[in-house]
């Protein structure tokens, strides 16, 4: 059990501790002016030399709106927000105004990329590959949870591909462990980028006979029931996830994305928390660096509170003859029908 | 020479036509040359066809065997027939070229030649014969016989027309009228060709000809046939130019055709070659990308497999080959170009990084911007390029957590896909296409022909037959034959031809018999405006004689004159003229004019009113206007002699017969009434004006007189002007004299009441001293003194004390006059006051046997000055007292009336009385009636002055009425309330003696003259112009006007110092006098 802000909007109970801490800190909390109640989306307050808190997000995604959107309703404070747009205006603007914030807040992998090298603290949200130290929200879960899931949807999984790259080579060694712990294997495969791993994909699932000959046995891929796809991105490109969608066509091998837009896309399911509470948690680990930030310990967690959701591609599923007849009803899953 | 072309000049026809007209004598030309040479422009395009198949033809011309074989066949109309270029009417021209001039068969012969033949054969049945017909003997038979050469054209001219010479007629004599160069001439100058390629026997041309099938279908017959033939070159020009319309479509249309068939397929191809690039490029996307070649395998197989592609390559991003198939005869794939995929790279690199694509539009744009191709003519075949374009953003959702670090660029080149599309598919439908556009040219070209004769057939032989028909009707054959069976519009038009035809007949009836009509109607109408003009001309006679005066005997004449004309204008018998007495409207009209018949057979005056009142009605009831109220009584036509709608009279014509006169008579008299009416109104308004010119000329002498007359007053008036002016001049001079005068007078007066005021102290200082003293001697002050010196002492005394009054009343009347006596009113009680006076004087009246009496109510209040009301009391009965010795002085105060709000007081005595001359003087200062009155009565002569200005310092008057002997009364007229204009008058007095020059000096000659204009006196003057007119000054009241004395007494005034008090008075009629102040 986890604890939860005063305002962290969700209807959770408060542990002793937390609310012990609660009690210490409303009083500077009610005695620093700068964090007054009008918490909103970024308009009206008294003009100051630069924002007190800046938030730039990354343009034309749906996940990114969803999670503005619940950053704006749990933030406490008076922010500014930035999209990032196709003008080099918004850019240089964005980087001008990070000069002069108090706080940086960064939704989406572009926008935290902007935004490193400020001087200010940076609290990321949907970015797969944030730079050391960064506090942020991680939208993946934990790979024990993913392997849960894929081994409740396929009982029979018992060795799982992973691909990844030297960026995202430590996740799949930590992960294997995880797997180990459910009974699972899992392969990996180290590639250099996009064009190898699609050049190892087909060497593991469509090899040449020469290149039977020469590895001198049966292909590997055949004793391989899934693909998993971690939050790789020197790896994980459109070409990547299009072949592997293919292959999972091609040779039923059921592909497990990192995140829910990729199951949109087409890959079997992901596990993964929903852009709402991604929102709220940022928001929390906003309100709380800005309150306490000599204690930055406090909100390192990555983590969302509650668990994950179980992201289903219902379609893909049949495929591969899946019945998710039992998972629809579960709670904590989501299944995606059209 | 030989070339036709070369005579065939447009521009040459017209001209050479007409000059060859104008020349009859000068060769015209060869007629192998007139035959070739069209007279149309438009003959020059069909008449190489034509020549074509008449070739053998041309062996047959006499001469010129050079000329072409088209031409030829013209030779048989070469014959030197009768020319006269009849279509534009020009003379007949011998048509004998000399032979050894083929200079002359140029194109000047042409133009001469053409139309002669075939216009001199076609004369001869229409224009010609219509014309000459009549005068056989100007005709010959004797044509040429040259004609004989051409079986139709000698059949046509020797049979049926005699041939013209051309030296036998004139244009004028045989052509009355010109004849039109319209189409139906032009068909005839076809003629020659026509007739010649009959002769020529060119089988076209005979198949050409609508004349053979009209004679197989019967339409046209026997000459017309003949006609037909002559003419069918319409029928050939028509189908040759359907044919060439028809043969440009059927190009036309193969043309666009193949045109548009080629753009289709070159289209195609470019699809074909994108939609493959493009296909491949998709296909090979994650191939290239990954750079294996076993992904490639299977879209470059499929690729290749399709029929029109050759060959299919790949190459990666660094232009390395990654796979290529070979040709499909077996043969390696061309190598490309040196540097050509790396070429490719770049510019696409460079494409997906300076053009951002938009999302989504990125293959199309890539394939179709950068796509590149060549020509391979060896494997006929187009080598096709494209870049191979990866979007490395993807989806949204993807990219929402993948987005790669590497942010170079949105889109990234992996490949190049090379393809070799086939050509041969593409050539065979082009020839496909071509083939089947020749055939459906051809096959239209065939339809078009077809079509074009069975046209050219419809169109012309109606149309020739039309043009037969207006020949006709124009030669004057109103009767024509035009036989055309058709239904159509050219049925329609033949059928409006005949209907024409007769309507012309019809016409040209009615216009004969109008002609005739009209005629007639002029010689009638010429004579009746002659005799009108000379009617007119009698009714203008009298107005002509502008000096005389015009009187009856004038106005009958003229009269009869007017009725003298109108009766031979209209051709009655006669006629008369009654008009109403001037004298007596209302009476029995007059005879005043009569011709033809005796006033007797006029018969007896007609009663005006009764010929009105039996005038027609109009259909609404209502009588007819006056000048429409024409009646035939018997043989009598009476018309209203009417002017201005007032009826002057009758105009009688007799009649000839009992008949109704003729409406335009009735009208032609009804206007010559008005005229006449006009014309006695005119003459009767000249004999007034003539009158009324007499009067107004005596009225005119009158007036100058009366203008004379009122000159002379004017005149005067200015003279009396210019007096008045003189003395206005004069008084305003004798005013400044006057206010000269008034100024002088001023400063005596004060001089004279400074002196008085001066003398007066100075003699009042030592006179008080000699009265202290003496009444100190007199009371024994000093000592005791004897009783002579008392007396005498008080003779001092009493002579002091008179010094002393004589001193103060000329310190008052100097007081007064230098404005230094005040005046303070207060309520009074004038009994009380008259009480004290009466008790105060009564010490003067001790030695009188009377005593004063008081007639004053008691309750007589007024507002005054107390003191000096006093002291006028005090005077008036002090005199009264002293002048009365014997009788009554009785003073009596009493109320005004009730418009009179004022008080008097009246003194009254029986004294020695005052004359009425001077009643005047009393009030002056130091004047008394006489110098001895003072001796006797003693006093100043200053107590009335100083009452009467203290009395006009109270506002009040004093007033007195005397009779000599009898007594006086002075009455004060005191106003009950002082006038607040007393104390004004009493300072205006101080600065202005004399009031009655207080006016401004510009009133005064304003007045007097305003007076004297007006004749009315001054008062007057100055209320009507509001100027207020000063009081009379009493000084000035001797004046007569200023006199208000008024004494009958003849007797002289006696002075109060002469006469005797005791003495009585002479009987005197008492006469009340009134001296108003």
């Amino acid at each position: 059990m986890e604890s939860r802000p005063a305002r962290s909007g969700l209807n959770q109970p408060m542990t002793p501790a937390l609310a012990l801490l609660a009690l210490v800190t409303l009083p500077q909390l009610l005695a620093v002016p700068d964090i007054g109640m009008d918490s909103g989306g970024g308009g009206g307050g008294t003009p100051r030399p630069g924002p007190q808190v800046l938030l730039v997000r990354t343009p034309g995604m749906r996940a990114v709106q969803e999670v503005t959107e619940a950053f704006s309703e749990g933030c406490r404070v008076q922010f500014q927000q930035i999209s990032m747009g196709d003008s080099p205006n918004d850019l240089a603007r964005a980087r001008e105004l990070a000069q002069s914030a108090r706080l940086l807040v960064a939704v989406g992998q572009p926008a935290l990329e902007l935004l490193v090298g400020a001087r200010a603290h940076i609290v990321y949200a949907l970015a797969p590959d944030p730079p050391s130290g960064a506090i942020g929200t991680n939208t993946s879960a934990p790979p024990v949870q993913v392997f849960r899931a894929l081994q409740q949807l396929r009982p029979k999984t018992h060795r799982i591909l992973a691909i990844s790259s030297e960026r995202g080579h430590h996740r799949v060694m930590a992960a294997r462990g995880a797997a180990r712990s459910l009974g699972m294997e899992l392969i990996d495969v180290s590639v250099t980028g996009g064009d190898t791993a699609i050049r190892a994909l087909r060497e593991l699932f469509l090899p040449t006979p020469e290149e039977l000959a020469r590895a001198g046995g049966p292909p590997s891929a055949g004793q391989v029931d899934a693909i998993w796809l971690g939050a790789d991105p020197q790896l994980i490109n459109m070409q990547v996830l299009q072949f592997v969608l293919r292959l999972q066509i091609q040779r039923s091998v059921p592909v497990i994305a990192a995140t829910r837009q990729q199951v949109y896309f087409g890959a079997m399911m992901a596990v993964d928390w929903p852009p709402e509470a991604v929102g709220r948690h940022l928001a929390w680990q906003v309100n709380q660096l800005l309150h306490d930030p000599g204690h930055m310990e406090l909100v390192a967690r990555d983590h969302p509170s509650g668990t994950p959701e179980i992201v289903v591609n219902a379609h893909a599923a049949r495929r591969l003859g899946i019945q998710l007849e039992r998972a629809r009803h579960h709670a904590g899953w989501k299944v995606i029908d059209r | 020479m030989n070339d036709p072309r070369a005579d065939a000049g447009p521009s040459a026809v017209p001209q050479e036509g007409v000059q060859a007209a104008t020349e009859p004598p000068a060769p015209t030309g060869h007629p192998n040359k007139s035959d070739s040479s069209p007279t149309e422009p438009e003959q020059r395009t069909p008449a190489p066809d034509l020549s074509t198949g008449p070739a053998p033809a041309a062996s047959a011309a006499p001469s010129t065997p050079a000329a072409p074989a088209g031409l030829a066949s013209g030779a048989d109309s070469a014959e030197p027939t009768a020319v006269d270029a009849a279509s534009d009417g020009h003379p007949a021209v011998p048509a004998v070229p000399p032979e050894d001039d083929p200079a002359a068969a140029g194109s000047v012969g042409v133009e001469k030649t053409t139309p002669s033949a075939g216009t001199g054969t076609r004369q001869t049945s229409s224009g010609r014969t219509a014309a000459v017909g009549a005068e056989p003997a100007q005709t010959t038979s004797s044509a040429p016989s040259a004609s004989s050469k051409d079986p139709g054209a000698a059949v046509s001219t020797s049979s049926r027309q005699p041939v013209v010479r051309p030296d036998s007629l004139s244009v004028r004599d045989t052509l009355p009228l010109a004849q039109p160069q319209g189409l139906a001439s032009r068909l005839r100058d076809r003629s020659t060709l026509d007739i010649a390629d009959e002769t020529g026997e060119s089988p076209l041309a005979a198949f050409l000809s609508p004349a053979s099938l009209l004679e197989q279908s019967g339409e046209v017959s026997g000459w017309g046939s003949l006609l037909m033939r002559q003419r069918s070159s319409f029928f050939r020009q028509v189908f040759l130019w359907l044919l060439a319309i028809s043969l440009l479509m059927s190009v036309g249309s193969g043309a666009i055709y193949y045109s548009r068939q080629l753009t289709f397929v070159q289209e195609d191809r470019e699809q074909r070659a994108e939609l493959l690039l493009g296909y491949l490029a998709t296909q090979s996307e994650l191939g290239a990308f990954a750079g294996d070649r076993v992904l490639l395998e299977g879209p470059v197989r499929r690729m290749a497999d399709l029929q029109d592609v050759i060959y299919v390559a790949v190459y990666d991003g660094s232009g390395r080959e990654l796979i290529k198939t070979g040709t499909r005869s077996g043969q390696p794939q061309p190598d490309p170009s040196p540097g050509l995929i790396n070429e490719l790279l770049r510019r696409a690199r460079q494409e997906t990084e300076v053009v951002q694509p938009r999302r989504g539009d990125l293959f199309l744009q890539s394939v179709s911007r950068l796509r590149h191709q060549v020509q391979n003519d060896k494997l006929n075949c187009l080598d096709l390029y494209a870049p191979i374009v990866i979007s490395e953003r993807g989806t949204a959702g993807v990219t929402a957590f993948l987005y790669p670090s590497d942010r170079s660029g949105h889109d990234r080149v992996v490949g190049v896909a090379r393809v070799g599309l086939s050509l041969a598919s593409a050539n065979d439908r082009l020839n496909e296409v071509a083939r089947w556009g020749a055939g459906l040219g051809l096959l239209l070209l065939v339809l078009g022909a077809t079509a074009a004769y069975f046209i050219a057939g419809r169109i012309s032989v109606p149309i020739l037959e039309l043009a037969r028909g207006a020949d006709e009707i124009r030669n004057g054959n109103l009767h024509p034959r035009i036989h055309v069976n058709r239904s159509d519009e050219l049925g329609m038009l033949a059928e409006s031809f005949t209907r024409m035809a007769e309507r012309l007949r019809e016409t040209m009836s009615a216009l004969s018999r109008l002609n005739r009509d009209l005629e007639s109607e002029v010689k009638r109408r010429t004579r009746q405006i002659r005799l009108a003009y000379a009617f007119t001309s009698v009714l203008n006679s009298p107005i002509d004689r502008s000096d005389e005066v015009i009187d009856a005997a004038d106005l009958t004449v003229m009269l009869d004159q007017a009725l003298a004309a109108l009766v031979e204008a209209t051709g009655t018998k006669g006629g008369g003229v009654f008009l109403v007495d001037d004298n007596n409207p209302d009476g029995e009209l007059l005879v005043r004019a009569a011709s033809g018949v005796s006033t007797h057979t006029l018969g007896p005056a007609p009663s005006l009113r009764t010929f009105l009142d039996q005038r027609p009605k109009n259909p609404d009831g209502s009588p007819v206007a006056l000048t429409e109220a024409v009646q035939v009584v018997g043989r009598r036509l009476l018309v209203p002699l009417v002017f201005r709608n007032h009826p002057l009279g009758l105009l009688v014509l007799m009649l000839s017969s009992e008949e109704m006169p003729e409406p335009a008579l009735v009208e032609f008299m009804r206007q010559a009434a008005a005229q006449l009416a006009i014309a006695v109104s005119n003459a009767r308004a000249y004999t007034r004006v003539t009158q009324l010119a007499s009067e107004l000329r005596q009225r005119n002498e009158a007036l100058a007189a009366q203008r004379d007359q009122v000159r002379a007053q004017r005149d005067q008036l200015a003279e009396q002007r210019n007096q008045l002016e003189e003395q206005r001049n004069q008084l305003a001079a004798q005013s400044i004299q006057l206010r000269i005068q008034r100024n002088q007078l001023r400063e005596v007066n004060r001089l004279k009441s400074e002196f008085l005021a001066n003398v007066s102290h100075e003699l009042r200082t030592p006179l008080n001293a000699i009265m202290g003293y003496s009444e100190l001697i007199h009371d024994q002050i000093y000592g005791p003194i004897s009783v002579d010196a008392q007396d005498a002492i008080a003779g001092v005394l009493a002579s002091s004390a008179n010094l002393l009054r004589l001193i103060n009343q000329i310190l008052d009347l100097s007081r007064i006059e230098a404005g230094r006596m005040e005046v303070y009113f207060e309520r009074l009680d004038l009994h009380a006051l008259c009480t004290a006076v009466i008790r105060e004087a009564e010490a003067m009246g001790r030695d009188r046997p009377y005593r004063v009496q008081l007639n004053c109510p008691h309750d007589l209040f007024v507002q005054t000055d107390s003191v000096k009301l006093q002291q006028i009391l005090t005077n008036l009965i002090a005199n009264a007292i002293k002048f009365t010795s014997q009788g009554a002085v009785v003073v009596e105060a009493y109320d005004g009336d009730a418009r009179d709000d004022s008080v008097y007081i009246s003194v009254k005595d029986t004294g020695i009385g005052i004359r009425a001359e001077h009643l005047e003087l009393i009030f002056e200062e130091f004047r008394q009636v006489d110098g001895s009155s003072t001796r006797r009565y003693g006093g100043t002569g200053l107590g009335l002055a100083i009452a009467r200005r203290l009395a006009e310092m109270l506002g009040a008057t004093l007033t007195v009425e005397s009779t000599f002997g009898v007594g006086s009364t002075f009455t004060i007229r005191l106003p009950r309330t002082p006038p607040l204009r007393n104390a004004h008058r009493s300072r205006g007095r101080e600065g202005d003696s004399n009031p009655a020059l207080s006016m401004s000096d510009p009133d005064i000659p304003r007045l007097l003259l305003a007076a004297g204009a007006a004749d009315m006196s001054l008062a007057d003057a100055a209320m009507r112009h509001h100027t207020p007119l000063p009081l009379p000054n009493p000084r000035t009241a001797n004046s007569p006007q200023g006199s208000s004395i008024l004494h009958n007494d003849p007797t002289p005034v006696p002075t109060h110092a002469t006469d005797e008090p005791s003495a009585p008075s002479p009987p005197v009629n008492p006469t009340t006098s009134t001296k108003g102040i």
